[in-house]
């Protein structure tokens, strides 16, 4: 798993941590609408994977992986607002799906109504309709500290939050509930991506009659209620007379399987086509230790899916069969792989130093360790393309270029002889700072094929590393601890939460910079005050910079193409000016199918294969 | 004597021309590479990667093909031999000195210090060992310090003291039990007789009458060090990647042996040669030095 703080993705799923991915099909652009024969409805989807992964047992108040979200969205929760479940700029572009539509804000952004759509009903065995309280409940549960949310700091500025989740308030104030259709959100500060925050899954309804039986973190997981097209197997029978009456569902153990059925409540003509057209009669996710085999049964029909992503030696195989070659599905997964150089470390304070790292990296190395073009695409700045809707005024942005993205070596050394560790002005990073420089990185298969490919383009310029290679936990606590002054992080990665390039910018936020579970490694914006209070000496005659009141100017602006603009220009300042990444993949996400697959959408949103998109025909399954 | 009877091991003597030969060529690898030209970390992506960052196989100028990074496999395997022998021999001299200094002060002042050292030997070889590893390189990994202020740190040095600590009970409880025998001898009783302290009768009188299972257990526990050392890499925990090492290669290999058998191949044959030796050789000493098995 790639360090994904923005939104921790399951095991083996980004490409990033996915082993040896050394495969492709051609280009990294394989979308939707893969189909070896007609999408009818029936039939099971079949999904192997060697471990759920999951962050909160499921529980959507806490979850916070990539796979659980794509199976909320297309198969269990519908929220206020969602997406059309298909892959590039439509996917990422918000549609109503529990409201009737996309509600205009007002008071400068700071007050958002929104009125369901009638006649919406929770799977069995709640069976009732849904309502603006179901929604208001989820909140509660999510500023409900005990319950562990992952995410409540996009909420934290509902008015009346933090009362709440102090324990001072019975309600949230800056949530109201007029009537059974209408909910109102007053925010402290003007939010135009409030929409965004309002498609991620926690916020979509929970029965309170169920939940509230659910006191620790994680707990609800096992008892979830639909509001989708599915619902978890045994809901059903599932009993909810008193608290001490439910019962796990039979449905789910996070250790073996998740299996989901048709919710019969379930009413299409209170959705869209364009979100879900929900084909196979039920899903089945089950556990399978062995990668290889999963791959293995999908070639031969036994499973058509899987959330881990192919590995090398499957993928080289499908490559090689112009037959199967459609099976394999390249898309991109909205992330950027970069390392990290902390600007309050020698030789990484002086930004000659850093532009000299960027200038030299074998960009294009790397993109062979990832597996070459379909696991992702060279990046160039900071925030992926997709991101920015291909905006024209970045795709063909970048401020260290190179002939084939293998480094340019000239343009590297004369940045480092404007550096103050070139003392001999040779072009080499002289001074003893830059000697074995420690440095953190995974020891997943991908992490350390990377390795050699920095340490050889570092050496041109005087730079060698004392590499640590540590396995993926390990690595994100010692990076995420200021006090443990890592220099340099390599093999990071960082995944949107949604489409707007605020989930990427904040890392760059003074705001960002905790002791432990930071996630602004180069800690931009870090002031004389804050790094004594971490342990963290700043060299002499260093100057951090900030960009938080750039962060602030385009957090303020409307949704759309201003705003757009304004992270546009950021993202360059940041690539020119402060130089805090070498950014070096625009991930993609890399999925396998069998051949019983008959219809298969990205969801762009979610960053996984559509669940409610595809379908299979069970005639062509194997068993 | 010795060497007559050595000679007659055919094994032992292939073996031992095998591990000459090895020291050999893993002490002149820098010779090697610079002859192959191709150094043990240089990368030749565009021409040993395929379009899919797969490796290719051995041609003309890379005899075992390329790793998964690119890398010339012969010439990392002849670098592998080094690490495999420094790290058998060095362990393995570690462990001798512990153990057979411990060994010998149990087993000829026996008493309490004889207890605490049992103890201390069983306490060792109760610890499960591969965690224990695990434990210690996982902690000392994370600060650029190491552990114990600097004198632990990643890479080979730890690896060969992690390997130390737990080979040295193994001959301390045989030297022990040896000198336990000796120390009732006659020839003991009469240094003893005439003055001689006990430090010089340990290391005077005992120690060289120890030598035979001292050398042989030595030989035997040389291809221990060796395989432990590969189980670290192997597992990721051993010595970093930029030094090639066979466990480091195997590791690597295993996401990618369907694929790319010679990454599995040519370490593993190296290093499973490599430990045969040295077995047949610590056979062939037993024999030599060991009348009870001699033909």
């Amino acid at each position: 798993m790639k360090r994904m703080r923005s939104r921790w993705i399951g095991l083996g799923v980004l490409v990033a941590g996915a082993g040896l991915l050394v495969a492709g099909c051609g280009s990294s652009s394989s979308s939707g609408g893969s189909s070896s024969g007609a999408a009818t409805r029936g039939g099971t989807y079949r999904v192997e994977t060697t471990d759920f992964g999951f962050s909160d047992n499921f529980d959507p108040t806490g979850e916070y992986t990539t796979q659980a979200w794509g199976i909320y969205r297309g198969l269990l929760i519908r929220t206020l607002v969602g997406y059309k479940m298909t892959a590039g700029v439509a996917g990422n572009t918000l549609v109503p799906d529990l409201a009737t539509s996309l509600p205009t804000p007002s008071n400068n952004d700071e007050t958002w109504t929104f009125t369901l759509k009638p006649g919406v009903r929770f799977s069995p065995p709640v069976n009732r309709v849904i309502t603006s309280h179901d929604i208001a409940y989820a909140f509660e549960r999510i500023a409900t500290p005990s319950l562990a949310a992952q995410y409540a700091f996009y909420y934290s500025n509902i008015a009346g939050w933090g009362a709440y989740a102090a324990g001072k308030a019975k309600t949230i104030s800056g949530i109201t509930t007029p009537n059974n259709q209408t909910i109102t959100f007053r925010l402290t500060t003007p939010t135009p991506d409030f929409l965004y925050r309002m498609s991620l899954p926690a916020t979509g309804p929970i029965p309170e009659e169920v939940a509230k039986c659910s006191t620790a973190p994680g707990g609800y997981g096992r008892d979830l209620i639909s509001s989708g097209p599915y619902m978890i197997q045994g809901s059903a029978q599932l009993k909810i007379t008193s608290c001490a009456a439910i019962q796990p569902l039979s449905g789910f153990d996070p250790a073996s399987k998740l299996i989901l059925v048709r919710n019969p409540n379930y009413n299409p003509a209170t959705d869209s086509t364009s979100m879900r057209t929900a084909l196979p009669n039920g899903f089945s996710f089950v556990i399978n230790t062995n990668q290889t085999d999963i791959f293995n049964r999908i070639r031969a029909g036994l499973a058509d899916d899987s959330l881990n992503t192919p590995p090398a030696s499957i993928i080289a195989s499908v490559a090689a069969d112009p037959s199967q070659k459609s099976l394999v599905k390249s898309n991109s997964g909205d992330g950027t792989n970069y390392i990290s150089m902390n600007l309050t470390q020698p030789p990484f304070n002086d930004i000659h130093v850093r532009k000299a790292m960027n200038l030299i990296m074998d960009k294009a190395g790397l993109q062979q360790a990832a597996g070459g073009p379909l696991f992702g695409q060279i990046a160039t700045h900071i925030v992926p393309n997709t991101m920015y809707n291909d905006d024209s005024s970045i795709t063909g942005y970048d401020p260290y270029p190179s002939t084939n993205s293998a480094g340019d070596l000239a343009a590297a050394q004369a940045q480092m002889r404007l550096s103050a560790f070139d003392p001999k002005q040779d072009g080499l990073c002289d001074a003893a700072a830059c000697k074995n420089i420690f440095t953190i990185t995974g020891n997943t298969d991908q992490d350390v094929n990377e390795v050699p490919v920095i340490e050889n383009a570092l050496a041109k310029i005087g730079i060698t590393l004392n590499i640590r290679e540590l396995p993926p936990s390990a690595e994100g606590a010692t990076v995420s601890t200021v006090a443990k002054n890592i220099a340099l992080a390599l093999s990071q990665g960082w995944a949107k939460d949604y489409a707007d390039p605020s989930t990427f910018m904040n890392l760059f936020a003074s705001s960002s910079i905790a002791p432990v579970g930071n996630i602004n490694y180069s800690l931009v914006g870090l002031t004389p005050p804050v790094a004594k209070q971490l342990g963290v000496t700043i060299p002499k005659g260093t100057t951090i910079p900030s960009v938080d009141s750039q962060i602030q100017t385009c957090a303020a602006i409307a949704v759309g193409g201003a705003r757009q603009s304004c992270w546009i220009a950021l993202d360059k300042y940041l690539m020119e000016n402060v130089v805090p990444w070498v950014p070096y993949l625009s991930t993609n996400q890399v999925h396998l199918v069998s051949s019983a697959v008959t219809a298969w959408d990205y969801d762009q949103a979610s960053d996984t294969t559509a669940y409610s998109h595809v379908a299979v025909n069970p005639a062509k399954q194997s068993s | 004597m010795f060497w007559t009877r050595f000679r007659a091991r055919k094994s032992a003597m292939i073996a031992l021309g095998f591990l000459v030969l090895l020291t050999l060529t893993a002490i002149g690898a820098p010779l090697i590479a610079d002859l192959v030209g191709h150094g043990p970390n240089d990368l030749y992506r565009t021409t040993m990667l395929d379009q899919y960052g797969l490796p290719k196989g051995p041609n003309a100028s890379f005899f075992f093909g390329a790793d998964s990074a690119g890398r010339d496999l012969f010439v990392r395997v002849i670098y592998g031999a080094r690490v495999s022998l420094l790290v058998g021999v060095v362990a393995t001299g570690i462990a001798v000195i512990i153990g057979v200094s411990l060994g010998l002060l149990a087993g000829y002042r026996g008493g309490i210090l004889d207890t605490v050292l049992s103890r201390a030997s069983d306490v060792v070889l109760a610890m499960p060992l591969l965690l224990f590893a695990i434990g210690i390189s996982s902690a000392c990994s994370t600060t650029s310090q190491g552990c114990m202020k600097g004198t632990l740190t990643p890479g080979l040095n730890l690896v060969i003291v992690i390997i130390a600590i737990f080979s040295w009970p193994a001959m301390f409880r045989i030297v022990r039990a040896s000198t336990m025998s000796l120390r009732q001898s006659g020839f003991v009783e009469s240094s003893r007789a005439i003055g001689m302290n006990g430090r010089n009768i340990m290391f005077r009188e005992i120690l060289p009458n120890l030598l035979s299972p001292i050398v042989i257990y030595s030989a035997l526990l040389i291809p221990q060090s060796i395989l432990f050392e590969a189980y670290l890499s192997f597992l990721g925990l051993g010595i970093p990647d930029s030094t090639p090492s066979w466990g480091g290669m195997l590791n690597q290999a295993s996401q990618l042996f369907t694929v790319a058998w010679w990454l599995m191949v040519f370490p593993g044959v190296f290093l499973l040669a490599t430990v045969l030796a040295f077995n047949l050789v610590g056979d062939g000493l037993r024999d030599a030095l060991d009348p009870k098995f001699a033909r």
